[in-house]
């Protein structure tokens, strides 16, 4: 099969959980991304996406991913990106969301934001 | 590295159960019960022994002072007469004998010789008294002349002797030992101290007891919240207490019970969405996934389905003779049940499509079948029709659906046929045959015939003051049909949904059109098709169509796993290698985003069926484009779906952010210079896509800038 997807999860010192991402977002693999998101949210963790490994991002992937920033900033969480693809960065700067999205460029970078 | 450090010392998930140090109720309550009797009984056992030894010491002297007295009583007239030695002695002897805890016991005359002595060896010596006397604060009072003294070993008394006349004969002593008296102060001090000790371990024994007693509920609530955790919520606390911990188990109790039926109620909840979901698949397999076409006769229908699963259905069917029969019907009620109904209907129909010729034949037929397994109150009303190509004719009938509108292109006008049939299982008993009959429309060139359900007329604004009504439907029909069924169907669907607004669709939308080619090309109206536009598009050099290789052309199964493939087969289309890494990811995306919205809408996910991408040779494409321009074409034979109702997704809005889907579109135009979409040629739905990698650098540069 093509589309697939391998999360790999951290625990960062500080309850910080970091996933990367490794794969195809697409419309049948999102659907996974956003459940793991969600039972992280729930456990009122912060999340760091690295999507270093995102070979390709539809436009489900973009919206899953802008949904759940918006879960986050609703449950007062903080989601941030890091390390975003050639095929992530295109995509999200093509539909310039960029702006709606908290991205940084390394796990290093965005755990010492989240002061973990 | 930074990270790897940062990350690396992580340690292990922390177990979710801490161990936890227990202090139990029970040892705190007795242990300071026990803190507080204890200094209790010891001030008590203080005060105790201070007055016995108070009582004793009185004791032991008034004893001494009685024997003294007694012994002076008896010894006066014995010393008045001769020898009084002899009679004193063996009264002292059985004195000092009887008496074990008689120290001394000495009879003195008024000389201060021993006339009275235990011992026969001390008798006519003077008397000496004990060394190191000190007189003592007597406990009971004294006669004159009575001395009391103790030293380390004795405490004495001196009582006179005296005549009756008041001369003093001599003195008598009387001494006890001390260890005697310190030997009862000590003995009462231990019945103290056994008294006290027996009623401190009998009230330790009864606080820990009765708090046992007391605390017994508290392992059964806490292994029934234990349960509880675990997701147990059948199993109640067996707690019968009258204490408040028998009020906190039952509240448990209560509160279990409630959060069962929370539980209940939530899984019946996923259960009757995850069936819905099933429904909306179910309703969505039975309707036709392609249009018919029979020479220059064209049916198709579309159905918009509405947020909850509604009842409507469409069908069309070859018939024998190369007739199409063509039906659409609305169930009354919406969710499963309209669900059931209408997957019944479809089986029905597809059972007797054969058995009769005449539309109102069968819509009785299908009445006879409904009606005995129809819930009452439930009721269709539904519209068949045969389409005859040979004869130019639809018959059909119709058992109170919506009106049929006819547009007739000789004359531009509408005509209006409205039913005098009542509904599918309305009435049983057969009544519905003597109300249905066959009407036959001739259908000329460029004719059509509309149908559809209520819920297109019956569209609410916004406000919910006005419906969308027959009016602006048959104005509507009018005014588009002259270009073409697929812009009477697209422009229907672009008005409803500006009619409604922002709010969700009530019920199912549902067309059905029976078209007959005009003067114009097959699907296509005099003015063109309807484009999927964003940006003006230049004029086209040529006509769009397939290129005349295949070679090089990608045909990819209708599944949305399959378009990954995408991807590899772009690294192999020449002219790709200009293109940097970002236009690449660009271009993969759009391509992938247009194939995927034909999986969906134009195939419905069939896989079976197949979609084709090319790209056009470069410098021949059907556009005047740049040199740099890079196109692509794709064609599909799925139903042609609206496209040109796409409006920008406003993404500063967080109700669209957290819509999360919907962006494919967004992507297709922001990727592409121009976007062209050709419903129904003669090789099916075409899409253009012209992709001009100049057009990123400079948003690229402009971004960095």
């Amino acid at each position: 099969m093509h589309d697939q997807i391998k999360l790999s999860e951290i625990q960062a010192p500080g309850g910080t959980v970091v996933i990367r991402v490794e794969g195809e977002l697409t419309a049948s693999t999102t659907p996974a991304l956003v459940k793991r998101c969600q039972t992280i949210r729930e456990e009122g963790k912060d999340l760091v996406l690295n999507l270093a490994e995102v070979s390709f991002i539809a436009s489900n992937g973009v919206g899953g991913l802008l949904a759940m920033v918006e879960d986050y900033r609703d449950a007062g969480q903080r989601l941030r990106l890091v390390s975003l693809s050639t095929a992530a960065d295109s995509v999200i700067r093509l539909l310039n969301l960029d702006r709606f999205f908290d991205i940084d460029a390394s796990e290093g970078a965005a755990l010492r934001v989240l002061g973990s | 590295m930074a990270i790897d450090l940062l990350l690396a010392p992580e340690p292990p998930v922390t177990p979710r159960k801490l161990a936890r140090t227990v202090i139990s109720i029970r040892i705190v309550v007795t242990s300071v019960a026990l803190a507080i009797t204890t200094s209790a009984m010891l001030g008590v056992g203080a005060v105790a022994e201070r007055n016995a030894r108070r009582a004793l010491t009185a004791e032991v002297q008034a004893r001494l002072l009685l024997e003294g007295r007694n012994l002076a009583r008896s010894a006066a007239p014995v010393l008045l007469g001769e020898f009084p030695e002899l009679t004193l002695h063996p009264l002292v002897k059985e004195l000092a004998v009887e008496h074990g805890e008689i120290a001394l016991a000495v009879v003195v005359d008024h000389r201060g010789l021993i006339q009275g002595h235990p011992d026969p060896r001390e008798l006519g010596h003077p008397f000496a008294p004990p060394p190191g006397l000190k007189s003592l604060a007597p406990q009971t009072s004294l006669h004159d002349e009575e001395t009391l003294a103790s030293n380390d070993n004795v405490m004495l008394v001196s009582v006179p002797i005296v005549q009756t006349r008041g001369r003093e004969l001599g003195t008598v002593w009387v001494g006890v030992y001390r260890s005697y008296v310190d030997g009862l102060l000590e003995h009462a001090r231990q019945q103290v101290i056994l008294i006290l000790s027996i009623a401190l371990a009998l009230g330790m024994l009864a606080t820990f007891a009765i708090m046992t007693w007391l605390l017994r509920p508290v392992d059964a609530l806490r292994e029934g919240l234990e349960r509880i955790g675990r997701g147990d919520l059948e199993t109640p606390l067996a707690v019968r207490d009258h204490t408040e911990l028998g009020m906190l188990a039952a509240a448990v109790n209560t509160m279990a019970g409630e959060l069962k039926e929370a539980q209940t109620a939530m899984v019946e909840k996923e259960r009757l969405a995850h069936e819905l979901d099933l429904a909306r698949d179910i309703q969505r397999s039975i309707l036709p996934t392609q249009e018919i076409r029979i020479n220059d006769y064209l049916v198709d229908g579309t159905q918009e389905p509405a947020q909850e699963v509604g009842g409507d259905y469409y069908d069309f069917f070859p018939l024998e003779g190369g007739k199409v029969g063509v039906a659409i019907a609305d169930v009354s009620g919406k969710g499963l049940a309209g669900c059931v109904v209408m997957s019944m209907l479809s089986a029905l129909l597809r059972a007797f499509k054969d058995t009769h010729t005449s539309p109102s034949m069968l819509l009785s037929e299908l009445d006879m079948k409904l009606t005995t397994t129809l819930r009452p109150g439930t009721f269709v009303t539904m519209f068949y029709g045969v389409l005859d190509p040979s004869r130019s004719t639809l018959t059909y009938a119709s058992a109170a659906h919506c009106p049929t509108l006819v547009y007739r292109s000789s004359t531009g006008t509408i005509e209006v046929e409205r039913s005098t049939g009542i509904p599918l299982g309305a009435i049983r008993g057969g009544k519905i045959r003597a109300t249905l009959q066959d009407h036959v429309v001739t259908i000329a060139p460029g004719d059509m015939v509309l149908q559809y359900t209520d819920g297109v007329n019956e569209t609410f604004d916004p406000a919910r003051q006005h419906q969308y009504g027959f009016e602006r439907l048959q104005a509507l029909v009018a005014s588009k049909a002259g270009e073409g069924w697929h812009s009477v169907l697209l422009g229907l669907r672009q008005e409803l949904s500006s009619f409604r607004g922002r709010t969700a669709r009530e019920d199912d939308e549902t067309l059905l059109v029976i078209a007959r080619d005009g003067k114009v090309a097959a699907g296509t109206g005099s003015h063109g098709p309807a484009e999927v536009k964003a940006h003006p598009a230049p004029r086209q050099s040529k006509p769009l169509e397939m290129p005349a290789t295949s070679e090089g052309c990608l045909a990819l199964p209708a599944n949305i796993e399959e378009l990954p493939r995408i991807r590899d087969w772009l690294f192999s289309c020449p002219g790709i290698d200009r293109l940097d890494e970002s236009e690449f990811e660009v271009l993969t995306s759009a391509l992938y985003e247009a194939c995927a919205n034909i999986v969906e809408h134009g195939y419905n996910c069939d896989r079976s069926r197949l979609i084709h991408l090319s790209k056009l040779p470069d410098g021949d494409g059907p556009r005047d484009g740049g040199s740099n321009h890079l196109e692509f074409l794709i064609r599909d034979q799925g139903r042609a779906f609206s496209a040109d109702n796409w409006m920008q997704s406003d993404f500063t809005s967080s109700d669209v952010r957290r819509r999360g889907r919907g962006f494919g579109l967004d992507i297709i135009h922001r990727a592409m210079v121009h976007v062209e979409y050709r419903p129904s040629t003669s090789d099916g739905n075409l899409t253009l896509l012209v992709f001009d990698p100049a057009k990123h650098a400079k948003e690229r540069k402009l971004r960095y800038a």
